[in-house]
């Protein structure tokens, strides 16, 4: 009993300790950043890594996430009468809430294993220590651009997302279905705001985007240097930014749509 | 924490293990003559524990300017964390470790990458930064860390890869290298900023017999043409003793045995024996601790 | 180096498809699109109530569409709204005296205009008024006016 307890203790200690550990090292990226200004061909091969290599997959996600949204809302609202608007259904779900954490969730699948796996062996090979030695920061050389990137990438992926699914929504609604044309767009148009949509779900991939790149560098930076503790990792770093990302997605839409 | 160890306030000339645990006594006749100002790296009392487990226990270590000095033992007994101890990497629980005068653990962050870059470590993988060419990798220091003109960079690592034979192999990836050569490309930068030591970790293992000669050549070589000093870490003896000055063997946390080749070759020392010798059994069973075989199998 | 710049070039190509997808989203899919029909005549209407017609609203004849609402505007001498029509150019035959409704589709879809042909020789040309309309249904007013109707029968 006694031991459970202690147990309890030294897990509890231990998860907070790696807490404070990924926070300081998110506080080592962010001091990083300016060091990139000297050196941005590091950022733009991360950029390509993160967002270029991942277009592929979000935007067939994006369409067929769309098609779908497209049948589903048809059938659902046809039965009221409402055909017309399925264009502001699937923007609205699109724009708000599936873009950004569809997108999320691709990225964290796709770059995020692949970000947690080469940083893992890069400690497991010793090529971080090997840094160190060499007196440089692998924070500010190799994290910081990969940090950035995922950044920078991730608004821009869930916009293609967005965009190809209200297409995808487009062409099952208007194309196959034979839902108007005008009114799909006219009442898209009419319900769906700037700011209020369009921006938030910006806003929203923006976070998603820090929060999926900080816990896959994290992961890698964290694991244990050996093979089994790097796929170990890669999958950790998957699940938590899964679970982080659907967490705060609640939190966001309350703070941004609540009132 | 570690002060409760006597050992940490004893003078660094005293044996290295207890005699009446571990055998024989460590020689330390050469020891009493050297003078200070030739000790760059100066190791005392060092206390480190990993995981609850006691890594080293009390340590004393003097290594001298422009000597390869060997630290030997056997596997699993933190060798390659007595570097990351020296180069800063690591904290001890107690005890002190000195470079060039300077207190390598009370150095700020800057100062510690001041010092580093005149370290170089070769990493048992050789830790080449596997998305740069070999060229890149060596120039990769010298572009972190000088201003000089990319020409002259040029001049530079065309150097140090011809010191290391392998100019002709600039262009490739450090996954086309074989393991031999990946180290000696490791070697090439790892002395790119022209340092005051190199420390080696393991740099035999895995090596077959003619990459194992070319870096035996390549250490002993780098170290008198350069005026270097170097720290070998390695359990295997016969090729670290034949290019040693100087030679430590540690183990279960605790110096077991110093002193030149020859000497401590001569050692009276039953474990010293073995470990040099690689006799399967002696003081180091070749069994596991078990139960009684005939319970085991009767049970 | 051949391999950098390509890189290069791919992240700029990156960040471009991401702008146009965001305009996309802005211009297209929000309400700051204001991109209207072009091509066909222009005809303008005046209800007493539009009820909730949009801008872009299908404008139908016997079910067909033939157009869209264009813009919606406010008379503030007659207190009208005045709707102007985009007609397709291929549907030039419609008569001066054509009735404008406004209908819903569905009990809670979206409302749009409906043409019903007069009997008039000459057709609508660009610019044209339709002086015979009917405002749109509200749905409370008439749930208002028959309860109203009720009860008094009921008094009676």
């Amino acid at each position: 009993m006694l031991d459970l307890l202690a147990q309890l203790g030294r897990s509890g200690l231990a998860a907070i300790e790696r807490l404070g550990r990924g926070h300081l090292l998110l506080l080592g990226m962010i001091g990083g950043l300016p060091s990139l200004v000297a050196r941005p061909r590091l950022l733009t091969a991360q950029i390509y890594n993160i967002g270029v290599l991942s277009v592929l997959i979000v935007t067939v996600s994006g369409l067929f996430v769309g098609m779908v949204l497209g049948l589903q809302g048809y059938y659902v609202l046809s039965q009221f009468g409402a055909a017309e608007s399925l264009g502001v259904m699937v923007a609205a779900s699109l724009v708000r809430e599936l873009g950004p954490v569809v997108t999320a969730l691709l990225v964290a699948g796709r770059a995020g294993s692949a970000l947690t796996a080469e940083i893992g062996l890069m400690k497991a090979t010793e090529q971080l220590s090997g840094l160190e030695m060499m007196a440089v920061d692998p924070v500010k050389r190799i994290l910081t651009p990969r940090f950035l990137g995922g950044l920078i990438a991730m608004p821009v992926l869930a916009a293609m997302f967005s965009a190809v699914g209200v297409l995808g929504g487009y062409f099952v609604g208007v194309g196959l279905l034979g839902v108007d044309d005008g009114a799909f767009w006219s009442q898209m148009q009419a319900k769906i705001d700037l700011h209020e949509d369009v921006i938030n779900g910006v806003i929203k991939s923006l976070v998603f985007g820090v929060v999926v790149t900080w816990i896959a560098l994290f992961q890698g930076y964290d694991a244990v240097p050996t093979s089994e503790g790097v796929s170990r990792a890669t999958t950790r770093a998957v699940v938590h930014s899964a679970l982080a990302v659907l967490g705060l997605d609640f939190v966001l839409t309350a703070l941004m749509f609540g009132d | 924490m570690g002060r409760r160890s006597p050992r940490a306030h004893r003078p660094s000339r005293s044996q290295g293990a207890s005699p009446a645990r571990h055998g024989g006594p460590a020689p330390a006749g050469r020891r009493a003559a050297r003078s200070d100002a030739e000790v760059l790296v100066r190791i005392r009392g060092l206390v480190f524990s990993r995981n609850g487990r006691r890594i080293f226990d009390g340590v004393d270590l003097d290594i001298r300017r422009g000597e390869v000095t060997a630290i030997m033992g056997p596997s699993g007994t933190g060798k390659t964390t007595l570097l990351k101890l020296i180069s800063g990497q690591l904290h001890p629980d107690a005890g002190t470790v000195e470079v060039d005068g300077k207190d390598v653990h009370a150095l700020s962050r800057g100062e510690l990458y001041r010092l580093r870059t005149r370290m170089g470590m070769l990493f048992q993988t050789g830790a080449l930064l596997t998305d740069l060419s070999v060229y890149d990798n060596v120039a990769y220091p010298l572009r972190e860390h000088t201003r000089l003109p990319e020409s002259m960079i040029r001049k530079l690592v065309l150097m140090k890869l011809e010191a290391v034979g392998l100019r002709g192999a600039r262009d490739l990836m450090p996954a086309e290298l074989s393991g031999g050569m990946a180290r000696r490309v490791a070697l090439a930068r790892a002395v790119a900023l022209d340092p005051m030591m190199i420390m080696y970790d393991e740099p035999f293992t895995g090596q077959d017999p003619i990459s194992m000669g070319v870096l035996i050549t390549l250490i002993r070589q780098l170290n008198d043409a350069s005026r270097l000093t170097s720290i070998v870490v390695s359990h295997d003896v016969k090729e670290t003793a034949s290019i040693a000055d100087y030679l430590y063997i540690i183990a279960n946390g605790r110096v077991m045995a110093r002193g030149t080749p020859a000497e401590v070759e001569a050692a009276q020392s039953a474990w010293v024996d073995q470990f040099m010798h690689g006799l399967p059994d002696g003081p180091v069973h070749f069994h596991y601790p078990a139960d009684r075989l005939d319970r085991d199998f009767l049970g | 180096m051949m391999r950098l710049r390509w890189i290069e070039i791919a992240v700029g190509a990156f960040m471009v498809a991401g702008f146009v997808a965001l305009f996309f989203l802005a211009m297209k899919v929000s309400n700051l699109g204001a991109s209207s029909v072009t091509d066909g005549y222009q005809v303008s209407a005046r209800f007493d109530n539009i009820g909730s017609l949009k801008v872009r609203a299908p404008v139908t004849m016997a079910g067909v569409r033939v157009g869209r609402v264009e813009a919606i505007g406010f008379d503030k001498d007659t207190y009208e709204a005045v709707v102007s029509l985009r007609i397709d150019r291929r549907y030039d035959t419609i008569p001066t005296d054509t009735f404008a409704n406004i209908f819903t589709a569905g009990l809670l879809g979206e409302q749009y205009i409906g043409l019903a042909a007069g009997g008039s020789d000459e057709f609508l040309a660009d610019g044209d008024e339709l002086e015979y309309t009917q405002s749109a249904l509200v749905l409370e007013q008439m749930i208002g006016q028959f309860l109203f109707s009720k009860a008094e029968e009921g008094a009676k």
